[in-house]
């Protein structure tokens, strides 16, 4: 692993800033409406920006080392709702609303050739001497997973190694069976699958779980899509009839996020990256996975900013075949109409919090990336996911990094 | 440095902690490093699906319970590791 970055996460235990309530329709239960008060607006931002203003003081006077060959890359801190929608700092378990990702800017460090701020999050740099073969065998996923269970054994945590390692290969070949299918799907633009990430807590016997248990580590492992240098990417499309069902669904996600490009965000936020929960159906079809009970994997949305001029986007003629969604062990059904309108509704909240985010010019960190938690109702609503709350939907503002 | 100076010094003691933890790990790395990594699984001759990037969480210990610029701080440490492309291959994008 040729480049290592570390992230000090620091989760805030003051309570001085729970001072406001987020609108009531944010929460997503009841209404559908995208509006909010003007009473409400001004308590939100007020308390909001005391917020960012409060992290970016105390990031600020952090005391750096950087005589070393590791270094502070990012913090991140994390915002949660209450079931009543109070707004604070995430103070203990539970699930985040809002995401942010404070990147030490260039310039501020006497390591400028290490951090760029493009740099730590996308490495497009190659490995001369790697060896590519096609498609692993069970023996050579043992040796890509095996550097992963030694890692997790070195941070001192994990005691049962060989548990471990059977655990995390059983996940792997999972993985591979899940994205057989997502491989076929077409690329049809603007939006495409471009990687998938297992996260898994490992308990200190070697044993995994998709949700924390307590006291376990967090692992994620993000397979990314590749392709070859010179290759022709945009390919004709398949026709529906020829595609697998999975194939199907991740094509019906890329064409729904089209709404989103209608979606504008200040201070240089762009609204390009999305991750949704999946889960297996028994007859291994894909579903979304509402909370992590459920849930196989996420798969990333991107979309590219450059696109060629004269290009026209190919067009498949779906069925309007609704989504399944597992909601407390129980499959039901997301229209794709609604679906449109939740991720709309989801990118209207996140773009509150996206301008309202300046940052200082003189600051040691930025604020680049807003990552927003959001639950997903079967009537199309949609709100900022509450402590107790299952994540349907993540959409992530970025400006100047890939995620 | 020395105890004392450590307790003057929370910043500093946090930045002990984890180069502590880091070198171990990084120690793990070095001993299990190898030059023939495919991909998990290759789709056909122009994309593939390829482990590139590990994320690794702690959640903090009562040992990094620390006070520092006046406001109490909980860290939880997420180490990553990015892994660069093998040779002829790049990121999946659309357009080029």
């Amino acid at each position: 692993m040729h480049k290592k970055v570390i992230l000090l996460i620091l989760v805030l235990m003051s309570h001085q800033l729970l001072a406001a309530r987020i609108p009531k329709n944010w929460l997503g239960k009841n209404e559908i409406s995208r509006t909010f008060s003007k009473e409400d607006n001004l308590s939100l931002e007020k308390s909001y920006q005391n917020l960012l203003q409060t992290q970016e003081d105390v990031f600020s006077k952090a005391v750096l080392n950087d005589n070393r060959n590791w270094y502070l890359q990012s913090i991140f801190t994390e915002i949660a709702v209450e079931a009543e929608g109070e707004f604070g700092i995430l103070a203990g378990g539970g699930e985040a609303a809002l995401e942010f990702v404070w990147i030490r800017k260039a310039g501020q460090s006497v390591l400028n050739t290490k951090i760029n701020s493009k740099d730590p999050i996308e490495d497009d740099g190659e490995i001369p001497s790697l060896e590519i073969r096609s498609e692993m065998n069970e023996e050579s996923i043992q040796r890509e997973i095996e550097p992963i269970a030694q890692i997790a054994l070195a941070s001192g945590f994990i005691k049962n190694k060989n548990k471990l390692l059977r655990n995390l290969i059983n996940q792997a070949k999972e993985f591979q069976t899940v994205i057989r299918d997502i491989e076929n799907s077409p690329v049809l633009g603007p939006w495409y699958a471009y990687k998938y990430q297992l996260e898994l807590y490992v308990s200190a016997e070697g044993e995994i779980s998709l949700i924390n248990l307590g006291a376990s580590v967090r692992l994620r492992m993000e397979w990314w899509r590749l392709q070859k240098i010179k290759s022709q990417n945009i390919v004709s499309p398949y026709r529906p009839m020829e595609l697998s069902p999975n194939a199907t669904f991740v094509s019906h996600l890329a064409e729904d996020l089209k709404v989103l490009n209608q979606v504008n965000l200040e201070n240089d936020f762009k609204l390009n990256f999305m991750k949704i929960g999946i889960g297996k159906t028994v007859k291994g079809n894909l579903i979304i996975a509402k909370g992590k009970s459920k849930i196989v994997g996420s798969l990333f949305f991107r979309r590219d900013e450059v696109k060629p001029e004269h290009f026209t986007e190919p067009k498949l003629d779906f069925d309007e075949q609704p989504y399944a969604l597992v909601e407390n062990d129980e499959i039901v059904q997301i229209k794709r109409p609604a679906m449109k309108q939740a991720l709309i509704k989801s990118s209207e909240i996140l773009k509150f919090f996206t301008n309202k985010a300046k940052s200082k010019k003189d600051s040691l960190f930025e604020l680049n990336v807003i990552e927003g938690e959001f639950e997903l109702f079967t009537t199309g609503n949609v709100g900022l996911v509450t402590i107790g709350g299952s994540v349907g939907v993540t959409l992530f503002a970025t400006r100047n990094v890939i995620i | 440095m020395n105890s004392y100076a450590a307790f003057l010094n929370p910043g500093k003691r946090i930045s002990n902690l984890i180069m502590k933890k880091l070198n171990r790990i990084e120690k793990s790395f070095e001993d299990s490093s190898s030059t023939s990594t495919p991909f998990l699984y290759q789709g056909d001759d122009e994309t593939a699906y390829y482990l590139k990037r590990i994320r690794l969480q702690f959640a903090s210990s009562v040992a990094f319970d620390i006070k520092i610029f006046e406001v109490k701080f909980k860290p939880i440490i997420e180490f990553r590791w990015n892994r660069k492309n093998p040779i002829g291959w790049q990121n999946y994008k659309k357009f080029h």
